[in-house]
């Protein structure tokens, strides 16, 4: 398991919502839409910016969000695994203000 | 297994640029034929930076990678193509590609002149694909390669590349094509889809995987259509589009359409109702015979 380049077509669906959070993406060219379960947009991704990290680090096992490539490109894939691993490297506190953090930042993007 | 990822390395522009120059400089090297020495100390620089760890492919194919070998120097062209356009870097490194572009479109002149093998015609697709900013001819070498086992007379076909290449190589690929109606396995899915009106150079792009689960007839018969999607000038159509796509039929090929942006499908519907709803979203498409 490593990270792969994956490249994205405009229109493709990298996740859709109740997808297993396997992944999460760093955008290396094109951009992507974040969208919540209403369609509404609720963050546009650039290039060199990570998303689909949220629910790895809330710890959900499905994505609450769906992200929608604008244009094509492509982005590097990052297994779950590694986020994993990052959070269980942080000491107790710091691992529960990320999680905490995340699953605020996924209520906010509730319709 | 990956127990830790570079997430710092990669959002830095610096960084993904150097990984691209070390990239290039590799590539160079390989097509260059330089001394093995020159290109163990070129893989050394690209092991040594820190994002080329995250990239499996990449390492599996630099430990892989055996001069003697042509297979295993395929494989780390492949790689590099795919990674090195895909990197996010903080400029254009617009000297370094003219560089490494001017001395890939000689050596693909030197391989024609040479070639002998499908390997060779290969190893000049990857270096097609790495020169030219399109990768039509490199698919049209790759699928020389497929046809050059078939091919009796290898001096005859090393004139027509040479004649045809860079701007004509569609020409001489659908000779090529025609040849293949005649004896390939496929040659009855194409003869169907020629019927239809489908030209060649879209349906010889048909896999056996795609039309796995479609009858004879079913290719004959049902509604067949040329979808076509302009990612620039309607994106909103072409997000649509895609999204219908897998509920309209089966999706039979796909390619890259002649002006930028654009995209065809050539999809087998499920009934007339799938164009109804391409009709619904002002979907641009043909509708063969």
């Amino acid at each position: 398991m490593s990270a792969e380049i994956v490249t994205i077509v405009a229109g493709q669906n990298l996740y859709k919502k109740g997808d297993p959070p396997s992944n999460c993406f760093i955008l290396q060219k094109g951009s992507v839409h974040i969208l919540n379960e209403s369609g509404q947009k609720v963050a546009g991704v650039s290039p060199n910016m990570l998303f689909g990290e949220i629910e790895i680090f809330a710890g959900f096992k499905e994505r609450e969000t769906e992200a929608v490539c604008v244009t094509s490109g492509a982005a590097v894939s990052v297994p779950a695994e590694v986020l994993n691993n990052k959070l269980a490297s942080l000491n107790k506190s710091q691992a529960n203000l990320l999680i905490e953090v995340a699953k605020n930042a996924i209520k906010k993007m509730k319709p | 297994m990956m127990t830790d990822f570079d997430f710092a390395g990669f959002l830095d522009t610096d960084n993904q640029k150097n990984l691209v120059i070390s990239l290039i400089k590799l590539f160079d090297s390989i097509i260059l034929e330089k001394n093995e020495e020159k290109i163990l100390h070129n893989i050394s620089e690209v092991r040594k930076n820190s994002i080329s760890k995250d990239f499996g492919g990449l390492l599996s194919a630099l430990s892989e990678f055996d001069l003697k070998d042509i297979s295993s120097k395929l494989s780390l062209l492949a790689v590099i193509n795919l990674i090195t356009p895909n990197l996010s870097v903080s400029d254009e490194l617009s000297d370094q590609w003219e560089i490494t572009h001017s001395n890939s479109k000689e050596i693909i002149r030197n391989k024609i002149d040479n070639f002998s093998t499908d390997y060779d015609l290969r190893y000049i697709a990857q270096i097609s694909q790495w020169s030219e900013n399109n990768s039509e001819n490199a698919m049209i070498f790759q699928k020389i390669a497929d046809l050059v086992h078939n091919i009796d007379n290898i001096e005859e076909l090393r004139k027509k590349i040479q004649s045809h290449y860079p701007n004509d190589l569609n020409k001489l690929i659908d000779e090529l094509d025609s040849q293949r109606t005649k004896g390939f396995v496929q040659s009855d899915i194409i003869n169907i889809l020629d019927k239809r009106g489908v030209d060649q150079k879209i349906s010889s792009l048909v896999t056996l995987e795609a039309i796995s689960q479609i009858s004879t007839n079913q290719l004959s018969s049902d509604p067949l259509l040329e979808i076509k999607i302009n990612e620039e000038a309607e994106p909103e159509i072409a997000f649509e589009v895609i999204e219908l796509l897998p509920k309209i039929g089966i999706i039979l090929t796909s390619t890259a359409g002649k002006d930028e942006g654009t995209f065809i499908f050539l999809v087998l519907c499920n009934n007339q109702n799938s164009i109804k709803m391409l009709n619904d979203i002002n979907a641009s498409y043909k509708e063969y015979n």
